[in-house]
């Protein structure tokens, strides 16, 4: 199955601004092993768009604009063609897994980066 | 000395020890004639650095066919050889001129030098890093250094401009403004680049003529052409050209899903955002110094400025942090191309100051024999036929052709070179000439726009007049042209020869015309340009006069109290009036003006008119145009009507002076661009919007709780200018833009103002309330400006500001020869331009004062008094205003006849053309000459 890594601002370019160190290669490699197709959300890593749900957006009440502010990053996963997304932030996996995906029909699965390691622990036998 | 760099600079001011290392070439460059059969036989190949990675370079290679010297090297880190000695080899196997040297070793130079220059530029902005535009991901995505080259006929497309990724022809195209330049966050590089707005604009016009029907959007914030003519250009760019602007930054560019079409989306003037498709997308890459300048900086000891940029005073912009180590060029801060060569110039001027007592030290003049008279000799042509390596001879059959040299008239010897410009070839044709009796010479081989200089020198060190040679282009015109048709290009070859050897029978020595110069300078205006030039050239050494119209020095810079840079311009300007006074090679004329001009380069008399009415006639070599500009005063914004609306320079005055309107104001409104970038003055006053920024600021750290507005155009503050306007938006400075078709309107309700304006962030009008409106108006040229420039014969461009010989080439030099330009009087600029351009056109005075006389070319109109009638048609088509009308008496009769100011005249020939009588000609270029040429040609 196709995939994607979503670069969630918390671990990108709000960590480097805060802290001087982004963790942008670490989820993508992980991501790498686990899928045999991993594709590119172009732009990615410092200049990737955000879910919609940045800043708390999620918490608050203005659904409306929530939904309006993912319209990109909907765009973008499906040109992409990517049905499994990987989102290692909660805030970003719940505005795409709960939100985008109903508003936008984008017909994806929206996993968390341990959530798809644990799956991929499974030995296809056992299954 | 190239491939080196500098690795030490030890001393002090006037007496330096440079260390320079010089890597190895490989290449002899006294060998090699750069015929180009190494890079042909060359298997290693890799990226192009010219081609910015466009197209490939073989391990050896010239940079670009422009380079100087035009020789070879070797890439060590490509070459096979070199990594691994006997693998190839095969340039040494081809080189005819036994040039390559695998053994060549780095060399460590010592140098004593009394002073040094660093121009070592700058490095455009690697997108790559970055990745938000795609730039290294989607392959249509192209620095604007690319697309130079997919534009150029020696490109890697030959000027055909196709996508990369798929090669279909480009139909819509975006370029991308401010990347890697105003930008702190993906870059670090928070300054203006000041050259790329011009570019992309050249850039998108060049691209519109060579698609035609193509497209093209530039994405920008702000339209920063500030020079002199880039108003007009990019007002042509819309209109003429149809090129489309449109403000606002583009934050990143995709594909659309898995094609190769480049997605942007932006947000209209209308605040909606949309998004558009383009083949290609073009980033505007900013400036910036690469880390081997950083590290030489450091070698030389030098401050940097926060940007990475030489540090300089505004007083002294070609002057480092230390002494006797000056900058020009990109190195001291982004510039053009104008403003770099202007600065190179005035480098030299501050040079030329500091080593005045050793001038001519070092210099010899070259001996030759003294010339033989041939005037009464029979010609004797001699022909000597070049190979170029393989270049002429793998095409042409040269043994043909000197067979057939040696059967046209009066040629007495033919020989053939392998290489006509080499040193021992030289040596060769010297000995003929004198072993031979040869008085005229032809040299069929390469262009004469190279090579020439080199021959004449030869005829001269033979004895022989230098102008009794004539070159036939078989290489350039024939050889490399005809390269797939041998046959014909030998008979091109013989036909070439045939008419060198015509028209050179018919040579006659020619005399170099030499006029003493008087080793005075004039210098036109007393303000900061008019004294920096004045007292440059004095401390070089020579007598200067200043003339200046008022009472008092200083001119403009009087009503200004701060450089963008915080220096005090009071203060400075004080200073220079002080050594300006206290230099007794500078002569002051106060209360004068010109009033008459004569004579021309190294000999001008001028007559100045006092105060007092009375006249003075001043001899003078060299004369500098500095009579600076005036403030436009302005017609609307009620600026006539309240006494709340104020203009930039009377406002610096009154808050100077704490009047009591302004120091109790609470709301400050500057308006930008009056007067300026409109109706018949197209051009930017390039220094306002940096003035009221820093006003701006000043007011509001005064008392933080007002409000302070700036309504603008394009904010210009260009270059590290930048600084300022991140400042002032720090501090809460309000920046509302507005276009030329929705100008803020203001209304005077006696206690404050009201000023109506379009928002273009909200959408809507807005009213602010001001106590106080700030109009930043245009600087205007002065209205006698014409009336100097006809008295000196110079010219003023369309705006009235007076007009340079060539933008780029000769930006302080008039076309008439000895006059020179600067500061305001060519262009509004701030006080650091201005400077530099007053050292510059010192600079360029000092190479002709330096001198006893001038030595012009002596290929110059000669009148024919026998058939000239005194029509005077010549005397309208001469551009250089050399040809006058005179009275001749011939048996009693009175008639008219043209003479010919020699010093003046450049040989050009347009009297000749238009000459109906065969009145005036052009030595070296008689009517016999090209007639017997013509004749040669049509005779198969």
């Amino acid at each position: 199955m196709a995939a994607a890594y979503h670069d969630p601002c918390n671990y990108g370019r709000k960590s480097l601004k805060a802290f001087g160190q982004a963790y942008f290669e670490e989820g993508r490699e992980i991501t790498g092993n686990c899928v045999t197709d991993l594709r590119e959300l172009n732009p990615n890593r410092n200049g990737a768009y955000c879910c919609g749900a940045g800043g708390g957006a999620w918490a608050l009440p203005y659904s409306d604009e929530r939904v309006y502010y993912g319209r990109i990053k909907a765009r973008q996963i499906a040109e992409s063609g990517a049905h499994l997304i990987v989102a290692p932030c909660h805030n970003c996996r719940d505005a795409m897994m709960k939100s985008l995906n109903k508003e936008y029909d984008l017909n994806i699965e929206v996993k968390y980066l341990w959530e798809l390691v644990a799956d991929s622990l499974i030995m296809p036998e056992k299954e | 000395m190239t491939l080196s760099e500098v690795t030490n600079i030890a001393g002090t001011a006037g007496n330096f020890q440079v260390t320079v290392k010089e890597a190895p070439r490989y290449v002899d460059v006294d060998k090699c004639i750069a015929c180009g059969a190494c890079t042909e036989k060359c298997p290693k190949k890799v990226d192009s650095e010219y081609n910015a990675g466009t197209g490939k370079r073989k391990a050896i290679y010239v940079k670009y066919a422009q380079a100087v010297p035009l020789k070879y090297q070797i890439d060590p880190e490509a070459c096979i050889w070199l990594k691994k000695p006997g693998a190839c080899g095969f340039c040494q196997t081809v080189c005819d001129a036994g040039a390559i040297n695998f053994n060549d070793t780095e060399k460590i130079h010592e140098i004593n030098v009394g002073a040094v220059v660093l121009a070592p530029g700058f490095e455009s902005f690697d997108p790559k890093e970055a990745k938000v535009w795609g730039y290294g991901i989607q392959p249509n995505v192209i620095t604007a250094m690319q697309l130079e080259r997919y534009l150029s006929a020696s490109g890697p497309t030959e000027g055909h401009l196709v996508r990369p990724s798929d090669h279909k022809a480009v139909n819509k195209v975006a370029f991308l403004q401010c990347v890697g330049s105003r930008d702190e966050n993906l870059c670090g590089n928070g300054y203006c680049s000041s050259v790329c707005c011009m570019y992309a604009i050249k850039e998108a016009v060049i691209a519109k003529d060579h698609v035609p029907g193509l497209s093209a959007t530039i994405f920008y914030m702000d339209m920063r052409t500030h020079g002199k003519e880039f108003e007009r250009y990019l007002e042509r760019a819309k209109s003429d050209s149809g090129v489309r602007f449109v403000r606002c930054r583009v934050n990143g560019v995709e594909t659309e899903g898995n094609t190769d079409d480049l997605r942007i989306r932006y947000i209209n003037e209308q605040g909606r955002q949309v998004e558009e498709f383009f083949d290609m997308v073009v980033l505007s890459v900013g400036l910036q110094t690469p880390k081997s300048v950083l590290a030489l900086a450091e070698t030389a000891g030098i401050q940097m400025t926060a940007d990475k940029f030489a540090a300089t005073s505004d007083f002294a912009p070609v002057q480092t942090s230390r002494e006797g180590i000056f900058t020009c060029g990109a190195f001291a801060g982004p510039k053009d191309i104008p403003q770099s060569v202007v600065e190179g110039s005035a480098a030299a001027a501050a040079v030329a100051d500091l080593l005045a007592p050793a001038r001519h030290q070092l210099s010899t003049a070259a001996t030759f024999p003294t010339e033989k008279d041939i005037s009464n000799e029979e010609p004797r042509v001699g022909v000597f036929i070049c190979h170029c390596g393989s270049n002429i001879a793998s095409v042409v059959d040269v043994a043909k052709v000197e067979e057939y040299a040696a059967t046209l008239p009066y040629v007495t010897y033919v020989e053939r070179n392998l290489f006509s410009c080499s040193q021992d070839t030289q040596d060769m044709i010297v000995k003929r000439i004198q072993e031979q009796n040869l008085n005229r010479i032809v040299i069929a081989a390469c262009t004469p726009r190279t090579h020439e200089p080199l021959f004449r020198e030869t005829l001269k060190a033979a004895g022989l007049n230098e102008y009794l040679v004539e070159m036939a282009n078989i290489r350039n015109h024939n050889s490399w042209v005809h390269s797939k048709d041998p046959v014909h290009a030998t008979a091109k070859a013989k036909d070439l020869v045939r008419m060198a050897a015509a028209k050179v029978t018919y040579c006659t020595a020619l005399k170099p015309i030499s006029v003493p110069i008087t080793q005075k300078g004039l210098v036109i205006g007393g303000g900061v340009a008019g004294m920096t030039a004045a007292l440059n050239l004095a401390e070089q050494g020579f007598e200067v006069h200043l003339v200046e119209r008022t009472d008092t020095l200083g001119g403009n810079a009087l009503f200004l109290k701060h450089t963008w840079s915080g220096e005090h311009i009071p203060t400075q300007v004080k200073k220079l009036i002080e050594k300006v006074m206290a230099n007794d090679k500078v002569i002051v004329h106060k209360e004068s003006e010109i009033s008459k001009v004569e004579g021309f380069v190294g000999n001008f008399e001028t007559t100045i008119k006092g105060g007092d009415g009375s006249t003075q006639v001043i001899a003078h070599g060299i004369g500098i145009i500095a009579t600076g500009a005036g403030i436009m005063s302005p017609h609307e914004y009620c600026y006539q009507t309240s006494k709340r609306v104020v203009t930039s320079v009377e406002f610096d005055r009154l808050h100077e002076l704490k009047e009591k309107h302004v120091r109790s104001a609470k709301n400050f409104v500057f308006i930008q661009c009056v007067g300026s970038r409109e109706g018949d003055a197209m051009y930017c006053s390039k220094v306002c919007c940096t003035h009221s920024v820093q006003s701006a600021i000043e007011v509001k750290e005064e008392d933080p709780s007002r409000n302070v507005y700036i309504l603008y155009r394009d904010m210009r503050t260009y270059g590290q200018r930048e600084k300022l306007y991140r400042q002032a938006r720090q501090m809460g400075i309000i920046f509302i833009n507005y276009e030329l078709h929705g100008k803020p309107q203001v209304i005077d309700k006696g206690e404050m103002l009201e000023v109506m304006v379009h928002d273009h962030i909200l959408h809507r009008p807005l009213k602010i309330e001001a106590d106080i409106v700030i109009l930043a108006t245009a600087i205007q040229p002065r209205s006698d400006a014409k009336d100097l420039a006809n008295l000196f014969k110079v010219p003023v461009d369309g705006d009235g500001f007076f007009l340079e010989a060539h933008a780029k080439l000769r930006p302080v030099d008039f076309s008439t020869d000895g006059m020179f330009v600067a500061g305001l009087a060519h262009y509004p600029k701030p006080i650091e331009e201005s400077v530099a351009q007053a050292l510059a056109a010192a600079a360029r005075a000092a190479t002709l004062l330096s001198k006893n006389e001038v030595s012009l070319d002596a290929i110059k109109a000669s009148v024919d008094a026998e058939f000239c009638d005194g029509c005077a048609l010549c005397l309208d088509v001469c551009p250089f205003h050399a040809i006058t009308l005179v009275t001749k008496e011939v048996d009693g009769k009175v008639g008219r006849l043209i003479n010919v100011n020699k010093a003046k005249c450049k040989g050009c020939g347009l009297c000749q053309g238009t000459c109906p009588k065969r009145g005036v000609y052009v030595g070296g270029f008689t009517m016999q000459q090209i007639s017997s040429q013509i004749e040669a040609a049509l005779a198969v």
